[in-house]
C-alpha cells in the first residue's frame, strides 16, 4: 500500500455511504493504521448529494483529499460520482453503480437527468480505471437489498490492496452487529465480480 | 498513572470525552450543526448508565444553556455549554457580560463555525468574538486536540477565573480520527456560593468600570499560562514563516509533507487565537525572511500579525486571505497549495443539481400540500402570499415541489419578519412557518409581539415533536430526556393559548386536507391565528417502527405524476412510464394515496396493529 490511501465515497444520503466510511476506518484502525475520515453532507436527513472522504496510513493529518489524487472513488451513484470527479486523477481507481437515482427535478418533469454514457464519459477522460458494476442489481439477486455499498467495497478490495479482507469483515461485524452476515456475504460477492 | 485508551473519534466525541476526563460537572446547549454530537454523546452515555453525576441535557436555546452553565461555574461545577456559530450570537448578551463577574469553576464555552457554509445561514467567524467578548479562545485541529484542549481548558479557565471559549469548525468537529484518552472523573466538588457584589452584579457603573480594567490586566495573563501548558507550538527550521491554527494546520502539514518541502519551512501553530501570544508571535517574526498566514473565513489572524508587526515596526512581508486565498468557502489542501507552491486548483464540473428533498413521509410535505391548497381555496395565488420561513428541515420546502417559503433568516425570524410586513401595510395576507423547536428557542416571544400588537398574519407550528434537522434532539415538549431523565413536557397548545389567541387549531399533518380547510378558514380572520400542524418526524416514526407502505398498483396507475408533483416524495420513483413506490424508503403515510386521481395507490400492512 501507498503511504496514505485515500478514498472518495459518493452517494445519495441514505444509500449506505456513511456506514461504508466507518468500516473502512474501523478497519484501518484494526490494521494498526491511522485513520482519518470528514465527508460533505448537506442539509437533508436522506435524499441529498454525500460525499465522504476516508484517508488511511501513516501521518494522516485531514481527510480531505486533493483534486485529481484520490486513490480509489466509490461511486454508488452515476450522477454523484461525476460531481466528485474532480478528485479523480489517471491513477485513481473507481468502482461505480451505474444506476440512477432521479432528483426531484427530474421527477418533477423540470430537467433530464443526464445521459448514463455522459457522466461515464466524464471519469474516463480522467482515468482509465474504471468499474462498472451493477451493485444494487446484484445486492438484490444475493437478497441483500442494502448492501449495495458492501458489493463496491468488495469489488475496490480485490482490484487494489488497501486493506486486508480478515479486518475488512472484522470492521463489518462490529460497525453493523447483527446485519453483518448479509454485508459480509454482499462482501465477499463483490469481491468475486 | 493514568489508565490510556486509543480509539477512532469523531472531534465532537473527543470533546465530549475530553469533558468528562475533567470531570465535569453541567453540560448544556442547543443543538446546531456541527456542534450537536458533543451533547449528543453525553447524552447516550447518561443513558447507558455511564455517567451518572453529570447534569447534561439540551437547553430551550443557546441564551438560556449559557447561563445555565455561568450559574453552575459560579458554585464549583466544571461546566460546558455548547452551539453552532449563531448560537453565539444568541448568547452574546450574557456571554459578554459572563467575562466581567468571571467564575469560580471551569467554564468552556464550544462554538463551532462552518466555513464553507455546508450547514449554516452565514460564514461567520467567531473569532471576533474574543475581542468583543474579551475572553480567551483556544483552537484544536484534530480530534486529538480536541480532546486534550478541552482538559487544558478546564485548567486555563481556573487559573483565571474567566470563562474560556473553545472554537472549532465543521472539518475538526465532524473528522473522525485515531485518538488517546485517559480515564473519566467523576465531577467532585461541594457546592459553595460566596457573595461578590462587585463581581457579580452589573448594576453599579463604577464596579463595571473596575471590572473592565482588571479584565484587561488578566488578559496579559493568558500568554504566559498558554506557553506553560504548550498551546502554542514552532515546528521547523526553515526560513519562510507559516503561522495557522486549527484545520489550516493539517492542510500546510499535509502539503509540506508530500512535497517534501517541510525543511524549507517553519511554522508556528496557534492553541491560543485570543488573545494572540504576542511574544511568541514577535520571537517567530524576527526567525524568517516572510511570513505565510494560513486561516479560514476572515484574515482575522493576518490583520492582527499585520497590526503586530507594525507596532513593532518590523520590516517582514506578511501575506494571507487577502494576498493568497480564496475570500470565501472552505479551506482545503488545494488552497494551501495552491498559495505555497501555484499550482493551479482543477475546477469542478458543472451538474445538474440535486436539490435536498424532506425525508419519504415527512409531515411537512402534508402541510405544505395544505398551506397551498388552502391559500389557493381562499381565493389567492400560490406565489403571491408570503410564506415566511424559519431555521430547520421544513426550510427544505424552499426546494420543489414546493417552493414554498420566501425567506429563512434567523431562529423565530419568521413570525417578527411577517408582522413587520404587515405593520408595513404590505395587503396580502402573510404565513409565518416555524417548526415545534425553534418555536421554543424564539418564536414564543415574536408571537407575544404579534398577539400584543394585535397584527393580521397565520401562523403554523409544523409539530413534528424534536429537533429534526440537527438529529433528533429534545424539545421541552419531552416528558422524558434522551438520558431518561423524567421532565416536566410543556404544552405547546396550552402555551400558544394562555396568549389570549382566539384562533387556534390543531390539524393532522399527514391529513392535507384537514390542513389546508383550516389555512382557508383562517387566513379570512383577522388577528393572529395559529394553526399547530401535527405528525412524528419521519424518522423518529421509522426508528420505532414502520406498520404500514403503500404500493401501486400498476394497472391502474396512468403515469400522471400527480403523487410525484404534489407529495415530492423520493421514495416515489418512475419506472417504465408508470410511478413505483420503494417499499424500503416508504414510511406509509398515505399522502401520496390522499392524491392519486386514479385509486392506484393501496396501502400494505407490515404489521397487525
Ligand atoms: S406513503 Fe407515499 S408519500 Fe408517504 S412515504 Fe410512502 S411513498 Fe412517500
Ligand atoms: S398519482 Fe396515481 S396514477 Fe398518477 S402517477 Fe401517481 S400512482 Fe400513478
Amino acid at each position: 500500500m501507498l503511504d496514505r490511501y485515500s478514498i472518495v465515497i459518493a452517494g445519495v444520503g441514505g444509500q449506505g455511504g456513511l456506514t461504508l466510511s466507518r468500516i473502512i476506518a474501523t478497519a484501518a484502525l484494526f490494521s494498526g493504521l491511522e485513520v482519518g475520515t470528514g465527508e460533505t453532507l448537506g442539509m437533508a436527513q436522506r435524499g441529498g448529494s454525500v460525499q465522504s472522504y476516508i484517508k488511511i496510513g501513516r501521518s494522516i493529518y485531514s481527510p480531505l483529499i486533493k483534486k485529481g489524487s484520490a486513490s480509489a472513488l466509490i461511486g454508488l451513484e452515476p450522477l454523484e460520482a461525476a460531481r466528485a470527479s474532480s478528485y479523480v486523477g489517471p491513477s485513481t481507481k473507481v468502482v461505480l453503480d451505474p444506476e440512477p437515482t432521479p432528483t426531484i427535478l427530474n421527477l418533477t418533469g423540470r430537467e433530464n437527468y443526464p445521459p448514463i454514457e455522459e457522466l461515464l464519459t466524464i471519469l474516463k477522460n480522467k482515468t482509465s480505471n474504471l468499474y462498472i458494476v451493477l451493485a444494487r442489481r446484484e445486492a438484490e439477486k444475493i437478497n441483500a437489498k442494502r448492501s449495495a455499498n458492501m458489493i463496491l467495497l468488495g469489488k475496490l478490495v480485490s482490484i487494489d490492496n488497501l486493506l486486508s479482507v480478515e479486518k475488512i469483515e472484522e470492521a463489518i461485524e462490529v460497525v453493523l452487529g447483527d446485519k453483518a452476515e448479509k454485508a459480509i456475504e454482499a462482501f465477499r460477492h463483490g469481491m468475486k465480480l | 498513572m493514568h489508565k490510556q485508551k486509543s480509539l477512532v473519534l469523531m472531534g465532537n466525541e473527543a470533546i465530549a470525552y475530553g469533558a468528562l476526563t475533567a470531570g465535569v460537572g453541567v453540560v448544556s446547549g442547543y443543538p446546531g450543526t456541527p456542534s450537536s454530537e458533543v451533547i449528543d454523546t453525553l447524552l447516550e452515555l447518561a443513558r447507558m448508565g455511564e455517567i451518572k453525576k453529570t447534569y447534561v441535557e439540551w437547553a430551550i436555546n443557546e441564551r438560556v444553556a449559557f447561563e445555565v452553565c455561568l450559574g453552575a461555574a459560579l458554585v464549583g461545577a466544571r461546566s460546558l455549554v455548547t452551539m453552532k456559530a449563531p448560537g453565539i450570537n444568541v448568547a452574546s448578551d450574557p456571554l459578554i457580560s459572563s467575562a466581567y463577574s468571571g467564575i469560580e469553576s471551569g467554564m468552556l464555552i464550544l462554538v463551532a463555525d462552518d466555513p464553507g457554509p455546508h450547514t449554516t445561514q452565514t460564514e461567520q467567524d467567531s473569532r471576533w468574538y474574543g475581542d468583543l467578548a474579551k475572553l480567551p479562545m483556544i483552537e484544536p485541529s484534530s480530534p486529538q486536540e480536541a480532546y486534550e484542549y478541552t482538559i487544558l481548558g478546564y485548567e486555563i479557565s481556573e487559573k483565571l477565573k474567566l470563562p474560556i471559549i473553545l472554537r472549532t469548525t465543521t472539518r475538526v468537529n465532524h473528522v473522525v480520527g485515531n485518538v488517546v484518552i485517559r480515564e473519566f472523573k467523576e465531577p467532585d466538588y461541594k457546592p459553595f456560593f460566596k457573595k461578590n457584589p462587585k463581581r457579580y452584579l452589573r448594576a453599579v457603573m463604577t464596579w463595571n468600570r473596575e471590572r473592565h480594567e482588571e479584565l484587561l490586566e488578566t488578559l496579559y495573563k493568558v500568554e504566559p499560562i498558554a506557553e506553560e501548558v504548550g498551546l502554542n507550538k514552532i515546528e521547523g527550521s526553515g526560513d519562510i514563516g507559516i503561522i495557522c491554527s486549527g484545520a489550516a494546520y493539517n492542510y500546510v502539514m499535509e502539503v509540506l509533507d508530500e512535497n517534501h518541502i517541510l525543511d524549507d519551512y517553519k511554522i508556528l501553530k496557534l492553541g491560543l487565537i485570543y488573545p494572540l501570544p504576542k511574544k511568541k508571535i514577535e520571537e517567530f517574526l524576527r526567525t524568517v525572511k516572510k511570513v505565510i498566514v494560513v486561516e479560514e473565513i476572515d484574515p482575522y489572524l493576518e490583520s492582527k500579525i499585520k497590526e503586530l508587526a507594525y507596532d513593532l515596526q518590523l520590516d517582514i512581508e506578511i501575506q494571507g486571505r487577502r494576498e493568497l486565498f480564496k475570500k470565501s468557502g472552505e479551506l482545503t489542501p488545494d488552497d494551501v497549495e495552491n498559495a505555497l507552491l501555484g499550482r493551479p486548483i482543477l475546477g469542478d464540473i458543472s451538474l445538474p443539481r440535486r436539490p435536498p428533498p424532506l425525508c419519504p413521509g415527512c409531515p411537512h410535505m402534508g402541510t405544505y400540500m395544505g398551506l397551498r391548497a388552502g391559500i389557493s381555496r381562499a381565493g389567492h395565488r400560490w406565489g403571491e402570499v408570503p410564506v415566511m420561513g424559519d431555521i430547520g428541515c421544513y426550510a427544505l420546502g424552499l426546494n420543489p415541489p414546493f417552493e414554498a417559503i420566501w425567506t429563512e433568516h434567523s431562529m423565530g425570524a419568521s413570525i417578527s419578519m411577517a408582522m413587520g410586513m404587515k405593520v408595513a401595510g404590505y395587503e396580502k395576507p402573510v404565513v409565518a412557518v416555524i417548526g415545534d423547536s425553534t418555536f421554543y428557542h424564539s418564536g414564543i416571544t415574536s408571537l407575544i409581539e404579534a398577539v400584543n400588537k394585535n397584527v393580521n398574519i397565520l401562523v403554523v407550528i409544523m409539530d413534528n415533536s424534536t429537533v429534526a434537522m440537527t438529529g433528533h434532539q429534545s424539545t421541552p415538549g419531552y416528558s422524558i430526556s434522551i438520558s431518561g431523565r423524567k421532565l416536566n413536557p410543556v404544552n405547546l397548545e396550552s402555551i400558544v393559548k394562555s396568549l389570549g389567541i382566539e384562533n387556534v387549531a390543531v390539524v393532522n399533518a399527514f391529513e392535507h386536507r384537514e390542513v389546508a380547510e383550516k389555512v382557508r378558514e383562517y387566513l379570512k380572520m383577522d388577528g393572529v391565528k395559529v394553526i399547530i400542524s401535527r405528525g412524528d418526524c419521519a424518522v423518529l416514526r421509522r426508528r420505532s417502527g414502520i406498520e404500514q407502505v403503500c404500493w401501486v398498483d400498476l394497472e391502474k396507475c396512468t403515469g400522471c405524476l400527480a403523487c410525484v408533483k404534489l407529495t415530492g416524495c423520493p421514495a416515489l420513483t418512475q419506472v417504465d412510464n408508470k410511478i413505483s413506490i420503494l417499499e424500503a424508503e416508504c414510511t406509509g403515510c398515505t399522502l401520496c394515496m390522499q392524491v392519486c386521481p386514479y385509486d392506484a395507490i393501496i396501502i400494505k400492512k407490515l404489521r397487525e396493529t
